[in-house]
């Protein structure tokens, strides 16, 4: 058979198998189109910009300056973490965008670490890339109920 | 359903998936040596690790630097060797899986594009496997004696086959070897110089010396180019396409648009000082200047993402008008991220994996076909010589397995201690049995032929990856990134032996000897 003959009767034969090939090719896309969407859909602040194609965007140009502070048992008073001698500089910067796995297990470590810290707290304080000052971010982790909470900037 | 199976399923030149697998699988196995592992040092620190997946976190120990950089050499290795051995399916599904792995198991690795890099792989390991023979070394069909000049001239016009004018077999042959020499000395003089240093008009002379050289040059061929058909061709171009559509639609609020976030990113550099002068003099201010630029790359973004959607078809309806569109989006895309890389934002070798896409889609296809000549070329002109190990006997392929196969084993399970990195202990050893096992294999299975070309291509693998990383600046930037993280935890004994040992991989002008200097003595103070 020549080569022309040969690629109708392939043709032919392979529409059939086809029908597992765009099950797959549907699948593929919609996750492709839906991953994307789901940080659009986040009602709270859209900090978590991984998979959805926010390359250069103006969120992750934010000027943030970031803190985390914890408590421990014995005193009342709230003790400044060194961020910069205790975790490399790459969470630092993850820590200033705000990405939340990294903010939620950096409190539970630091609960994890030493077990006389009660609360361990992020604080996050944002300007735009056009200046304007965002409202700042408490989170506090309660090391013995194992809780997050938002803070409000008006509580202590 | 029609369009669906015609768009996924439907024909397209098969010089497309070759080169851009070639091209691309090449920058991925670069990337991962010479790039992704000086960031290397990062990771480890004090434990502390985040996975992209909490699934992966329980599985990603928190003093992961070796696993990593043992995943980033095998990534390298399978994708050079998918390159070599024609793009197998179950090499580059192999660099997907470790491409991947390296990227989510930790987000000290955000860049979106290793992601992207990750579904351009996936959308690889679906295409149709491509070989030079199959691209290149059809044989040609001769127009008959008997047709007059005129008919003969009409068909080779529709086929865009050569003049018998432009030259013998010999004098063509001549031809493509003076196109490869040029392209590739192009290639040579973009390696060497430092674009951003040399200036746009240098690089605009090389690309416009490369333009031509690839319009004048006219390949031997009277058939029709060869297609193939694998829907992970038209698939990739979706996911382009989607992700130029979201990268556009990011940009979509006040602050890129009024460009005070491009304003931010392109910071004090000086590359588009010139048009914002230019502006100035015509009475744009600069704030305006800016968001003017802001809202054309949206536009740009968004005619690419049509374009890529659209780049699938062309090989099937060449109509003129699409292919003009095309020949515009493709212009449209190098200037976008070759300005990138002027403009020196921190984006990897993203910008590189993008003008590969485009150049692979956007072009027409006679372009593409001359461009995968140099890769081809090579191949299968050392095949036509007399002599050729790729033509010989039985016992002497025996012999080419078994030799290359010894120097591959000793060169992978060697390199354990020739890259003095920590991971690279873990991947030598695991390589070494890897290849040995494969060649075994592929020996028992498919015969000495086979595995001669295994044990070829797993030598030439492993010299080029002891060659990128020991010739390249990555081990350098590790352990001066390493004496970095370890001055800033405080453990300055650690971080005068990290920054020691950069010195010994430093290149010209980049020595740490005035720190190593400053950090002897507060060694010695603290002690």
């Amino acid at each position: 058979m020549d080569r022309a003959g040969q690629q109708r009767s392939s043709n032919l034969s392979s529409s059939s198998s086809h029908r597992l090939a765009n099950a797959f090719i549907v699948m593929f896309l919609l996750v492709q189109i839906a991953l994307p969407l789901r940080y659009y859909r986040q009602d709270e602040a859209r900090d978590d910009e991984r998979f959805a194609w926010r390359m250069f965007s103006s969120v992750g140009r934010r000027d943030c300056k970031v803190a985390v502070r914890e408590q421990t048992e014995d005193q009342d008073r709230w003790h400044r973490v060194s961020l910069r001698h205790q975790y490399q500089g790459t969470w630092r910067t993850l820590l200033e965008r705000g990405r939340p796995l990294v903010v939620h297990k950096l409190l539970r470590s630091r609960c994890e670490m030493n077990p006389a810290v009660r609360v361990a707290e992020y604080q996050r304080a944002c300007k735009t890339t056009a200046g304007q000052k965002l409202p700042p971010t408490r989170l506090q982790y309660n090391c013995t109920t194992q809780t997050y909470r938002n803070v409000n900037s008006d509580d202590p | 359903m029609k369009w669906f199976e015609h768009y996924f399923h439907g024909p397209f030149a098969a010089c497309r998936a070759h080169l851009l697998s070639r091209v691309f699988l090449i920058i991925v196995a670069l990337d991962a040596w010479t790039i992704m592992l000086g960031h290397s040092a990062k990771y480890g620190y004090h434990g502390f690790n985040v996975a992209h997946f909490a699934w992966l976190d329980a599985w990603i120990p928190g003093d992961n630097r070796a696993l990593y950089q043992a995943v980033l050499l095998g990534c390298g290795l399978l994708s050079m060797l998918a390159t070599l051995l024609g793009g197998q399916r179950f090499l580059v599904a192999g660099a997907f899986v470790l491409h991947s792995l390296s990227w989510s198991m930790s987000m000290l690795d955000s860049y979106q594009h290793h992601y992207f890099t990750s579904l351009v792989l996936l959308c690889m390991a679906l295409w149709p496997t491509t070989t030079a023979t199959l691209v290149h070394d059809q044989p040609s069909t001769p127009a008959p004696e008997s047709c007059d000049r005129k008919k003969r001239k009409k068909s080779r016009d529709r086929r865009h086959a050569p003049s018998p004018s432009a030259g013998s077999r010999p004098t063509r042959r001549w031809a493509t070897a003076i196109y490869v020499a040029v392209m590739l000395a192009i290639v040579a003089t973009i390696v060497e110089l430092d674009i951003a240093e040399a200036g746009p008009l240098t690089a605009a002379g090389l690309l416009g010396t490369a333009m031509i050289a690839t319009w004048l040059y006219r390949p031997h061929r009277i058939d029709p180019l060869p297609q193939a058909r694998g829907f992970g061709f038209s698939l990739l171009a979706c996911t382009v396409a989607i992700m130029y559509a979201y990268t556009a639609t990011a940009k979509l609020d006040w602050d890129w648009l009024e460009g005070h976030t491009l304003a931010s990113l392109v910071g004090k550099k000086p590359t588009l000082e010139p048009v914002l002068t230019a502006l100035g003099e015509l009475g744009i201010s600069t704030e305006t200047g800016w968001s003017m630029f802001a809202v054309a790359t949206i536009a740009i973004e968004f005619g690419l993402a049509t374009a890529y959607l659209l780049a699938p078809i062309q090989d099937r309806r060449p109509f003129s008008g699409l292919r003009v569109a095309l020949w515009a989006a493709w212009g449209v895309a190098m200037a976008l991220h070759i300005g990138i890389e002027l403009v020196g934002l921190r984006i990897g070798w993203f910008s590189y994996y993008m003008l590969a896409l485009g150049c692979a889609y956007l072009l027409p296809m006679q372009t593409v076909d001359k461009l995968t000549r140099l890769l081809t070329w090579p191949r299968l002109g050392w095949r036509k010589l007399p002599g050729s190990p790729l033509s010989t006997s039985a016992r002497a392929d025996a012999m080419v397995a078994f030799v290359g196969g010894s120097i591959a084993v000793l060169v992978l399970g060697g390199s354990g201690t020739w890259l003095d990195l920590p991971g690279a202990h873990l991947f030598g050893l695991v390589a070494a049995l890897g290849a040995l096992a494969c060649i075994a294999v592929v020996w028992q299975r498919r015969g000495a032929r086979r595995a001669a070309q295994w044990s070829g291509a797993l030598t030439l693998t492993a010299c080029t990856l002891v060659a990128a990383v020991t010739l390249s600046s990555t081990r350098f930037d590790f352990y001066r990134r390493l004496g970095q993280d370890y001055v800033n935890q405080g453990e300055l004994a650690a971080a005068l032996e990290a920054y020691e040992t950069a010195e010994r991989y430093a290149p010209a002008g980049a020595s740490r000897r005035e720190t190593i200097e400053r950090l002897r003595l507060r060694v010695r103070d603290t002690q």
